[in-house]
């Protein structure tokens, strides 16, 4: 067997739940995708499911943790929709570069905001962070985002939830500034 | 050339959330391993503390993505990136897994296994030798955790590792919580995986608690290392000349005296050649 199709199919395997679902029901099908012989395919499914499928939730979970950490602000607007979304997300989603959980944080909140599912407030939110990430994670001089809400109220409500009564609907206009060596954030 | 490798002592992989205890415990800590992917395309923040750490400490890099079991090759510009830090670190030597982490325009994100056969030992080859045309510091190999094993394989994992490090010339880096875990999730007897290595090429050791979840033992780097791994570690230093030995915690992070104390611990069980 070619170690490079088994790769090229175990990668699609690993990362691809939709994917991994119908090789699961049709192995022969995935594998001539990949080139592979009837003998060889059948090789790599003999590899338990139950393993294929815990090593892959694995890799979701790993991704799911590092993107909420680089999200806390999001993360605590969905609770515990989050994994749903990163869900439908993750398996659409690859990222290309080294910097490959930031890619994941940005791209989320890009697709957050244009789904249907999540309020205002939530993709607000989203755009904040998404802003701020691409910020301290590009390097760039300065950023500027239009809000809709007032998030000038953030600290104060510390560990109380989000909700739209905390943060009024107001022209906000956020700011990421770097100048003489520091940086500098305004909300306006 | 291994013999020839610094003794470096017990160091612990160093997380942006021990970056005050590293300074304030300075004399307790002998040296950061550090993520090398978190230096690669850094912003100017991450590259102050990169010369804050190497102006402090002496600086081993952990790298993560080289995926050097890949059949496609090597990721050239992730080399040329990674090879610009170790420029700039100047460390003894650099780390790495037996794994391939990316294939078909994907990135798995996580350490995935290859199978223990011939071919994957000559890719690994392949790889090392298109690394070393660019970094002339020392490569060293590190065990990883598997969820499956290959009925394809040809040889057993400790065959494989002996395999590719005798033709490479690489170093070691022994993971013995990895090798704790693979011996637990899979029945086989750790003692025997370490007769069948090569242990005079082991160079360094990593080591933290292993993490239960349901039937299996998983790598989290979230858990205190337990009596188990302990064990498989002072087995290794009392047979193995290593240069240096990582704690490697990532999560569930205890206060930092209890770090200490496990970096105290292995301290009392390495005789550092």
């Amino acid at each position: 067997m070619s170690l490079r199709h088994q790769q090229d199919l175990l990668a699609r395997l690993y990362t691809d739940a939709e994917f991994r679902a119908k090789f699961l029901s049709d192995p022969q099908a995935g594998g001539r995708e990949y080139e592979l012989s009837a003998a060889e395919t059948d090789e790599i499914a003999t590899i338990v499911p139950e393993e294929l499928e815990f090593f892959s939730e694995t890799l979701f979970w790993k991704r799911l943790r590092e993107t909420e950490k680089l999200l806390p602000l999001t993360k605590k607007a969905l609770a515990d929709e989050f994994s749903g979304y990163f869900r439908r997300f993750s398996g659409k989603f690859q990222p290309k570069t080294v910097k490959k959980h930031l890619e994941d944080a940005v791209a989320f909140c890009g697709y957050l905001r244009k789904s249907a599912g999540p309020d205002d407030l939530t993709k607000d939110l989203a755009g904040y962070e998404r802003a701020r990430l691409v910020f301290f994670g590009s390097g760039r001089r300065i950023i500027v985002r239009r809000l809709r809400f007032d998030l000038r109220r953030l600290p104060e409500i510390g560990r109380n939830p989000f909700s739209a009564e905390n943060f009024p609907r107001r022209q906000t206009i956020a700011v990421w500034l770097r100048t003489g060596g520091k940086t500098r954030h305004f909300l306006i | 050339m291994i013999s020839q490798f610094p003794n470096l002592g017990v160091g612990l992989g160093f997380r942006e959330r021990f970056r005050a205890d590293v300074f304030l415990h300075r004399e307790k800590i002998d040296f950061l391993e550090i993520t090398a992917d978190h230096y690669l395309d850094a912003t100017p923040a991450k590259l102050d503390e990169l010369k804050l750490l190497k102006e402090n400490f002496r600086l081993v890099p952990h790298s993560l993505d080289l995926s050097l079991g890949s059949a496609e090759g090597i990721d050239r510009a992730y080399l040329e990136k990674l090879a610009a830090l170790i420029e700039f670190i100047e460390p003894p030597w650099f780390s790495d897994h037996f794994c391939f982490t990316r294939s078909g325009g994907r990135r798995i994100g996580h350490l995935a296994p290859v199978p223990y056969t011939r071919e994957a030992a000559d890719v690994f080859a392949a790889n090392i030798a298109a690394v070393r045309k660019v970094i002339r510091t020392p490569l060293i190999l590190e065990n990883i955790t598997y969820l499956m094993r290959f009925p394809s394989s040809e040889m057993t994992e400790a065959a494989f590792l002996k395999t590719v490090s005798d033709e490479t010339g690489c170093g070691l880096l022994l993971d013995v919580t990895n090798l704790f875990i693979n011996a637990e999730n899979f029945g086989f007897d750790w003692r025997e995986f370490l007769d069948e290595l090569t242990l005079e090429r082991v160079v360094q050791l990593h080591f933290v608690g292993s993490h239960r979840h349901g039937k299996r033992l998983i790598d989290t780097h979230s858990d205190k290392t337990e009596a188990g791994i302990w064990e498989v570690f002072e087995t290794v230093a009392a047979r193995a000349g290593i240069k240096a030995a990582v704690l490697e915690r990532d999560g569930n992070f205890p206060p930092f005296g209890e770090i200490l104390e496990e970096l105290e611990k292995a301290r009392e069980m390495v005789h550092i050649s």
